[in-house]
């Protein structure tokens, strides 16, 4: 059920995320990139700005894709901010900026997901194993509602590529690069995502036709 | 309905899931804005100063006091003197260490704080300086005038140093470096520091 990448250290995965920016990734965008953030560095606010203002979209997108809230989304994409902004030195250029951020940005949601996971796991055992009984039964009729059940119940590792890939259109490489995975890592990911919500919406697929 | 098609229906609902509003990017830059002030960020690139343990000033504080302890049980010792006690010359010696490690100490303080921003692990720093600046110039064995005035003068601008936010403020720190300069601090410092112990200043 877990992947290896769940089953890991955070710590692990950090430095994981770091080392493959150097490793896999190529600069995408070489000519604006590096101007940017050596003004970044530098202490031009309008840089930081900047760079927010190129960044934030996707950054924001992907932590509400994750959490569906928005307190949570906003928290997350400014906490990943100031890490960025914090660890921009650190930053070599051999992934594109973009990436980089994006690899941040999951990092910061992944920890404050489960963080949350395990409050609310104390807090509602009972209710949680009502929810999973009444999702064995199938008997949700609603079909958004069951999909986002069954979003919801995949592993953290395909939940994630899956959001990135199919709902937010992130390259395998892209996702790849960014958690720290081999691209043939993230496509199996995807393609164990999608076989488990077939499973779960099978009963759907008659009134499709 | 084939497993493609059937993900394809999937991937087209699974759109609506969890689908962001608009991104609120004044309301987020100005929180991340106040975090980072409130964090005392200062310029992105701006290396972080790496802060010295506090194990080393604990370690030096330790074998300050030890030196200062050694040499008053030296003076103090009672009774006939076995052949083995501390004699004046050693209890000499003791405070040489004690002194020649204290003005390093100082130095490198000293120059650290010219070159970087003052905070309040400093001002602590500085505190523990004052008291072993005033245990030194309590000492009797001390009695060159360089070393004196050296100390005097160390006194002095630590006591700049630990008032209330004056690392912090810009004209305080310049008022306190520009008397650095003045007094040609970190010279006379440095001439006592590695000349050996004829230059050390105690009888």
């Amino acid at each position: 059920m877990n992947g290896p990448w769940r089953r890991c250290n955070p710590l692990w995965r950090f430095i994981v995320i770091f080392h493959s920016m150097g490793r896999f990734a190529m600069a995408r965008d070489p000519a604006e990139q590096p101007s940017l953030v050596n003004r970044v560095l530098a202490g031009d606010p309008a840089a930081e700005r900047e760079l927010y203002d190129t960044h934030v979209d996707r950054v924001y997108r992907l932590a509400y894709r994750m959490t569906g809230d928005s307190t949570q989304a906003e928290e997350y994409t400014q906490e990943a901010f100031i890490k960025v902004y914090d660890r921009l030195a650190t930053f070599r250029g051999e992934a594109a900026l973009s990436t980089w951020i994006t690899s941040v940005a999951l990092s910061v949601v992944l920890n404050g997901l489960r963080s949350a996971k395990r409050r609310k796991a104390r807090e509602h055992d009972l209710e949680l194993a009502d929810r999973v009984v009444s999702f064995e039964r199938h008997s949700d009729p609603d079909l958004k509602a069951r999909l986002k059940t069954a979003i919801d119940d995949l592993p953290e590792g395909y939940r994630t590529v899956f959001l990135m890939h199919d709902v937010e259109g992130y390259t395998h490489q892209e996702i790849a690069d960014s958690m720290g995975l081999q691209e043939g890592t993230s496509k199996a990911n995807l393609s164990r995502a999608r076989a488990r919500l077939r499973v779960a919406l099978a009963d759907f697929a008659g009134a499709w036709e | 309905m084939t497993e493609d098609e059937l993900d394809d229906r999937i991937r087209k609902v699974a759109r609506g899931y969890h689908e962001p509003p608009t991104t609120p990017r004044e309301r987020m830059w100005q929180a991340i804005v106040a975090r980072r002030a409130e964090a005392k960020v200062i310029p992105i690139g701006t290396p972080r100063r790496t802060r010295r343990p506090l194990f080393w000033v604990t370690a030096l504080a330790a074998t300050f006091l030890l030196g200062i302890a050694v040499d008053r049980l030296a003076q103090r010792s009672p009774g006939p003197v076995p052949a083995s006690a501390p004699t004046g010359a050693e209890s000499n010696l003791a405070l040489q260490v004690a002194t020649t490690q204290y003005l390093s100490r100082m130095e490198n303080f000293l120059t650290e704080f010219r070159m970087t921003e003052g905070d309040t692990l400093f001002q602590a720093q500085a505190r523990d300086l004052l008291t072993s600046a005033r245990l030194l110039l309590d000492r009797p064995g001390i009695q060159d005038p360089k070393v004196k005035a050296l100390l005097e003068d160390l006194e002095l601008i630590l006591v700049q140093i630990v008032q209330p936010g004056a690392t912090g403020r810009p004209s305080e720190r310049k008022l306190i470096t520009d008397g650095l300069q003045e007094r040609q601090v970190l010279p006379r410092l440095r001439d006592q520091i590695p000349a050996g112990q004829s230059h050390f200043g105690v009888s």
